[in-house]
C-alpha cells in the first residue's frame, strides 16, 4: 500500500497558489493605475437601510468536511465511523466549543461561536444538493445554477442570476453583483449588473490619470452599441470603476476591534466589508474560499484542513464583528458542493460525501443554533457510506430569497423544486 | 536577456505608404458600420479567408502571417503548418533549449527539482508563452492548446502530478496532436498526468475510482450528453482498475503499466458491449477503441475543433464534413484539421457563426505578436500576468478545460483593457513595447490615417471604421507624441472589434 503515501491531496494549496499569483500580478499592474473620477452616491450607508439584505455566498470549494466543522461528537456512531481523523468532543479539553450537547465546534472553528452566541449565525446540518454527484464541477454547476434533479445536462444560469433578473436593482443596476474572481461563477452567470472583480482593492482604470477621461470616453462610446455581454458588461466595468474605485480601501479600519486574517478570502471578505460600508448598492458577493479536497492527510486538528478552517473560521467572525451594529443588512451563506465520506480512507484523509453542513449569517438568521433532522451514522443510515442529505439547500435559499433578498416569488429560482420552510430566518 | 519578436521567414510584402495592401483596404473600406451585432464586421472581411486564417490558425494575427498566407495561398500555407517538423524555428527552438527541465525525462527531472518543486512547472509556463508568441509553427501551438484544454490536467492540483505534467505536454499532447485520436486518447489514459490528476492510481477492485472513467466518456469522447448511462461510468471504471504508473521509488517511474493484482477481472457490460471476465488490460483498450470510433465521440469532437478552428456553433454541413474526413482517415487528426480549415468548411461557417471571443490568452499572445514585446525574465511575468485575467496556462482547475464560450470570458472588459494599456505602457512585468517596435508600427504614416493603421497592424481589418473613427478621433485631439501612440494602440486593443476574430 506504499502508493497511498505517495498520493497529495488532489487539492491541496501549492505556494503556487493561484490566488497567491493573483495578489502579486495586481499588485504590479496597479501601479500605472489612474484614480477614479468621482465618488458614488451612498444609499446603504450608516442607518441609511435598505428594504433587502445584500447576499454574501461564500463558496468553500472541493468538498468541505462539514463533519469536522459541526463535529456531531454525540452521535454514538461518530467516533467509531471517523476512526483516527475523529475530533473528540469539548469534555476532551481540546479547545472544541460544544453547541447543544449534540454538535461542538472543532477547535479550529471555534472563532465562528461568537456570532453563533449572539444567535446571528445558524448551522443547517446534513444538508445538500439532491443528487449525490462525485464530481466536484458538476456538483458545483447544478449546485449554482439550481439544476433539478431529474436533469441530465445542468442549467446555464446561475440561481442568482434568475434572482436579479426578477427584482427591481437597489441602485443604477449597473453594478449589482460582484464575483471576487477572474471569472464569474455559475452562481453569476447571466446576471445583470454581474461582473468579476479578483482584487477589489487593485481595480483601477489603467493608464496615464491625466488622459483617463478622454480615453474612458472613447470605450464607453465603441462599447455603447454593443450586444450582451460585452456591451453591459462595459457599462458595468465603467461604473464601477467608479464605485469601487472610489472606495478608500487601504487605511480602512474594521469596528469592533474586528481582525481579518491575512490571504485571499480574509482580504476578500474585508474588502466586501469595506465595499458595503462605503454604501454600494451591491446585491451580491460571491467569494470562494477553495482547496478543500482533502483526500490525502486532511488533518482536522492539526493539520491542513484545521489551518483552512481557522482561516474561514477567523474571516468570519471578523466580518460579523465588523459590520455588527451598522446597519449594513447582509445574509451570509457558506457552503461547499458536497461533503466527505464518514469512513476515512487509507492515506488519512477522506473521499467526496455527501451531507454537510451550511452555515448562514446575519442579523435577519434565526441563527444561535444546529438545525438539522440528523440522519444518525449508523451504517444502515449513511447513503453509499456518506451523510445523508436530510435538507435541501433549496429549501435553505428559498427562505432566504423571500424573506431576506427580497425576491417576491422564490420558486422560480429553483425549477421542479417545491420548497419546504424550515425557519431558517427570523 | 531579451527575446525580440523573430523575424518572420517570408518576406514581407511591399507596404503602400499607408502601410495598407490594396486588397486590405478593398477589405476594410467594405466592413459594414457597427450593426446590430456590435462588433461582427460585414461580410465582405468575412468572406476574406486569407484573414479569417491569419486569425483562427494562429495564436495571434499578424500583418506578416496575412501576408505570408497571402503570398503562399491558403492551401499551401495549411499544408506548411500541418507538417510542423519541417519548419525552421530557431527563435522559439532557442528559447526551449535554454530551459532543459521540458526535454527531461521522469526520472531526470525528479532527480534534478525533487517530486514537488515548482520550477519545471513555470518552465513549462514560460515555454507556453515563448512558443505561442514566438513559433513559427502557429497551426501546432493552435491545436495543441485545443487538445491541452480537451485533455484537461491541472499542472498545479496534486504534487505527485507536477512533473508528469512536462511529459504529458510532451509526450502526450505535442506528440500526438496532429496524429490519430486514438493514439492520443490512449496516450492520455496512460499518462502519468492524466492518472494522478482523476485518481486512476487509485482505482482498483473492489473500490472503483469513477473519476477517469466518467470524464473519459464525459470530456474525451462521446461528450456530457453521450448514450452513456451511471452504470456505464461504474462499468467502465472497473475496465481501468489496474492500470497505473511506476512510482518514484519503483522501476520506471512514470511509466504506464498494468497492475494485474488491482485489476478487477470480472465480466462487464459498458453501452451494451458485454466483456466476458479475464481481459485484463485488454478491457480498458477495448473500451478506449470503442470510444474513439463511436459516431457520438466523432460528432462531439468534430463540433468542437471545428468550433475552436472555424468558427463557435458551427452548422451540421460544416461538422458532416470534418467527421466524414475523420471515417476516411481512421481519426487522422492532419488532415482533420485540414479540413476544418479548409475553404469550403470556412465559408460554412462564415455564413453561419457569429465572430469568436478573443480567450485572454489569445488575446495577451496576439497583442505580444503584433506589438513586437520584448522580455526581461524570460517570459516569467508573461505567464504569471495572465491569472490576472483568468487564463494562465495549464492551471484551469477542474477537467473540463478553460471554456471557449462568449458566455464564459464576456463578462470581464476591463481586465482585458488594463492588460493592453499596461502592457502597451510598461506596466506589465518583464515585458516591454519598445518605442522603435510602436514606431514602426504606426509611426510612419500622417497623424490622421494612425488608427487605421493600427487597426490594420493589429487585427487587419476586423476592427469596424466606427470604433476606428473614435480612436482617431481620440488622437486628433491632441498633438502627436509617443504616449498618444501608444494610448491609441492600447484604444485599439481595448476595443470591442479587437476582442473577435
Amino acid at each position: 500500500m506504499t502508493r497511498r503515501s505517495e498520493r497529495a491531496a488532489c487539492s491541496e494549496y501549492a505556494n503556487l497558489s493561484r490566488r497567491g499569483f493573483l495578489r502579486t500580478a495586481a499588485a504590479g499592474a496597479a501601479a500605472t493605475s489612474a484614480m477614479p473620477r468621482i465618488a458614488f452616491s451612498a444609499n446603504r450607508g450608516s442607518g441609511g437601510g435598505t428594504q433587502r439584505d445584500v447576499l454574501i455566498n461564500v463558496f468553500l470549494r472541493g468538498g468541505m468536511d462539514g463533519l469536522s466543522a459541526v463535529v456531531p461528537y454525540g452521535d454514538p456512531d461518530y467516533a467509531s465511523s471517523r476512526g483516527p481523523l475523529a475530533i473528540p468532543g469539548p469534555s476532551s479539553g481540546n479547545g472544541s466549543v460544544d453547541l447543544d450537547g449534540t454538535f461542538c465546534l472543532s477547535p479550529s472553528a471555534a472563532p465562528l461561536h461568537t456570532p453563533y452566541a449572539d444567535g446571528r449565525l445558524l448551522v443547517v446540518h446534513a444538508a445538500g444538493a439532491p443528487v449525490h454527484t462525485l464530481s466536484h464541477f458538476d456538483g458545483m454547476r447544478r449546485w449554482e445554477t439550481a439544476t433539478p434533479a431529474g436533469s441530465a445536462l445542468p442549467l446555464s444560469e446561475g440561481w442568482v442570476s434568475r434572482h436579479l433578473d426578477t427584482i427591481q436593482p437597489l441602485g443604477s443596476g449597473t453594478v449589482r453583483a460582484l464575483s471576487l474572481s477572474a471569472l464569474l461563477p455559475w452562481t453569476l452567470t447571466g446576471a445583470p449588473g454581474a461582473i468579476p472583480i479578483a482584487v477589489p482593492p487593485t481595480f483601477s482604470f489603467p493608464g496615464e490619470a491625466a488622459t483617463a477621461d478622454d480615453r474612458r470616453q472613447v470605450l464607453a462610446d465603441m462599447y455603447a452599441p454593443q450586444p450582451a455581454p460585452l456591451g453591459p458588461a462595459a457599462v458595468s466595468a465603467l461604473d464601477a470603476l467608479d464605485q469601487v474605485g472610489g472606495v478608500q480601501f487601504f487605511g480602512y479600519t474594521p469596528s469592533n476591534g474586528a481582525a481579518y486574517p491575512g490571504g485571499p478570502f480574509g482580504g476578500g471578505l474585508r474588502a466586501v466589508a469595506t465595499m458595503l460600508k462605503a454604501g454600494l448598492d451591491l446585491e451580491c458577493c460571491v467569494v470562494d474560499i477553495d482547496g478543500w479536497d482533502h483526500h490525502v492527510q486532511m488533518g482536522p486538528l492539526n493539520g491542513t484542513y484545521a489551518g483552512m478552517l481557522d482561516t474561514f473560521a477567523r474571516s468570519l467572525e471578523a466580518f460579523y464583528l465588523d459590520l455588527k451594529n451598522s446597519g449594513i443588512r447582509y445574509t451570509l451563506v457558506a457552503h461547499s458542493e458536497f461533503g466527505r465520506r464518514i469512513a476515512p480512507n487509507l492515506s488519512d484523509g477522506c473521499d467526496h460525501g455527501f451531507g454537510n453542513a451550511m452555515f448562514l449569517m446575519g442579523d435577519g438568521i434565526a441563527g444561535g443554533r444546529v438545525l438539522t433532522q440528523w440522519p444518525g451514522l449508523a451504517p444502515s443510515n449513511l447513503n453509499q457510506g456518506d451523510l445523508d442529505v436530510t435538507i435541501d439547500y433549496r429549501d435553505v435559499l428559498t427562505e432566504i430569497a423571500e424573506r431576506r433578498l427580497g425576491s417576491p416569488d422564490a420558486g422560480p429560482l429553483f425549477p421542479g423544486h417545491t420548497a419546504t420552510n424550515l425557519g431558517v430566518t427570523i | 536577456m531579451q527575446f525580440q519578436r523573430p523575424s518572420i521567414r517570408r518576406s514581407r510584402s511591399r507596404r503602400s505608404i499607408l502601410g495598407v495592401p490594396r486588397n486590405l483596404t478593398a477589405s476594410s473600406n467594405a466592413s459594414a458600420p457597427a450593426g446590430p451585432q456590435g462588433a461582427a464586421p460585414g461580410p465582405a472581411v468575412r468572406q476574406d479567408l486569407d484573414l479569417v486564417l491569419a486569425h483562427r490558425a494562429t495564436q495571434g494575427f499578424t500583418r506578416a502571417t496575412l501576408q505570408d498566407i497571402r503570398s503562399a495561398g491558403r492551401a499551401a500555407w495549411i499544408d506548411e503548418q500541418l507538417n510542423p517538423q519541417l519548419i525552421p524555428d530557431p527563435a522559439a527552438d532557442g528559447f526551449v533549449a535554454r530551459f532543459p527541465s521540458v526535454s527531461m525525462s521522469l526520472p531526470d527531472l525528479h532527480a534534478n527539482f525533487g517530486t514537488s518543486a515548482l520550477e519545471p512547472c513555470e518552465h513549462l509556463q514560460q515555454v507556453c508563452v515563448a512558443r505561442s508568441v514566438l513559433s513559427e509553427r502557429q497551426l501546432l501551438e493552435r491545436v495543441v492548446e485545443f487538445w491541452h484544454d480537451h485533455f484537461n490536467v491541472d499542472q498545479l492540483e496534486t504534487v505527485r502530478g507536477r512533473l508528469f505534467f512536462t511529459a504529458y505536454d510532451r509526450d502526450t499532447i505535442r506528440q500526438h496532436a496532429l496524429g490519430r485520436f486514438e493514439d492520443l486518447l490512449v496516450s492520455v489514459a496512460k499518462s502519468p498526468a492524466m492518472s494522478a490528476y482523476l485518481d486512476g492510481d487509485v482505482n482498483i477492485v473492489g473500490a472503483a475510482n469513477e473519476n477517469f472513467g466518467r470524464e473519459v466518456m464525459e470530456l474525451h469522447t462521446l461528450g456530457v450528453d453521450g448514450p452513456y448511462t451511471e452504470d456505464d461510468v461504474k462499468e467502465i471504471s472497473r475496465c481501468f482498475t489496474g492500470w497505473r504508473y511506476g512510482y518514484w521509488q519503483e522501476a520506471n517511474p512514470g511509466d504506464f503499466f498494468f497492475d494485474a493484482a488491482d485489476h478487477d477481472f470480472g465480466p462487464k457490460t459498458v453501452l451494451g458491449v458485454q466483456l466476458p471476465g479475464g481481459g485484463g488490460v485488454q478491457d480498458g483498450l477495448d473500451m478506449l477503441h470503442m470510444l474513439a470510433v463511436h459516431p457520438k465521440t466523432l460528432d462531439y469532437v468534430s463540433r468542437k475543433l471545428v468550433g475552436w478552428l472555424s468558427g463557435a456553433e458551427p452548422p451540421q454541413a460544416a461538422v458532416d464534413r470534418i467527421i466524414a474526413v475523420w471515417q476516411a482517415t481512421n481519426g487522422d487528426l492532419r488532415e482533420i484539421v485540414r479540413e476544418a480549415l479548409s475553404d469550403e468548411t470556412l465559408h460554412l461557417c462564415a455564413a453561419t457563426t457569429q465572430l469568436k471571443l478573443k480567450r485572454p490568452f489569445h488575446f495577451g499572445i496576439g497583442l505580444m505578436r503584433q506589438l513586437g514585446a520584448v522580455t526581461s525574465d524570460d517570459f516569467l511575468g508573461a505567464a504569471r500576468i495572465f491569472e490576472l485575467v483568468g487564463q494562465r496556462p495549464y492551471v484551469w482547475g477542474t477537467p473540463d478545460g478553460y471554456p471557449d464560450t462568449l458566455l464564459a470570458w464576456g463578462s470581464d472588459v476591463n481586465g482585458r483593457w488594463a492588460y493592453a494599456t499596461n502592457l502597451i505602457n510598461g506596466g506589465l512585468p518583464g515585458l516591454e513595447i519598445p518605442t522603435s517596435a510602436l514606431t514602426a508600427l504606426g509611426g510612419s504614416v500622417p497623424n490622421q490615417f494612425l488608427a487605421r493603421r493600427l487597426a490594420l497592424e493589429m487585427a487587419g481589418g476586423l476592427i469596424p471604421e466606427a470604433e476606428v473613427a473614435r480612436v482617431q478621433q481620440y488622437i486628433g485631439t491632441r498633438p502627436f507624441s509617443d504616449q498618444v501612440l501608444r494610448d491609441a494602440a492600447a484604444l485599439i486593443a481595448a476595443s470591442p472589434g479587437y476582442q473577435f476574430y
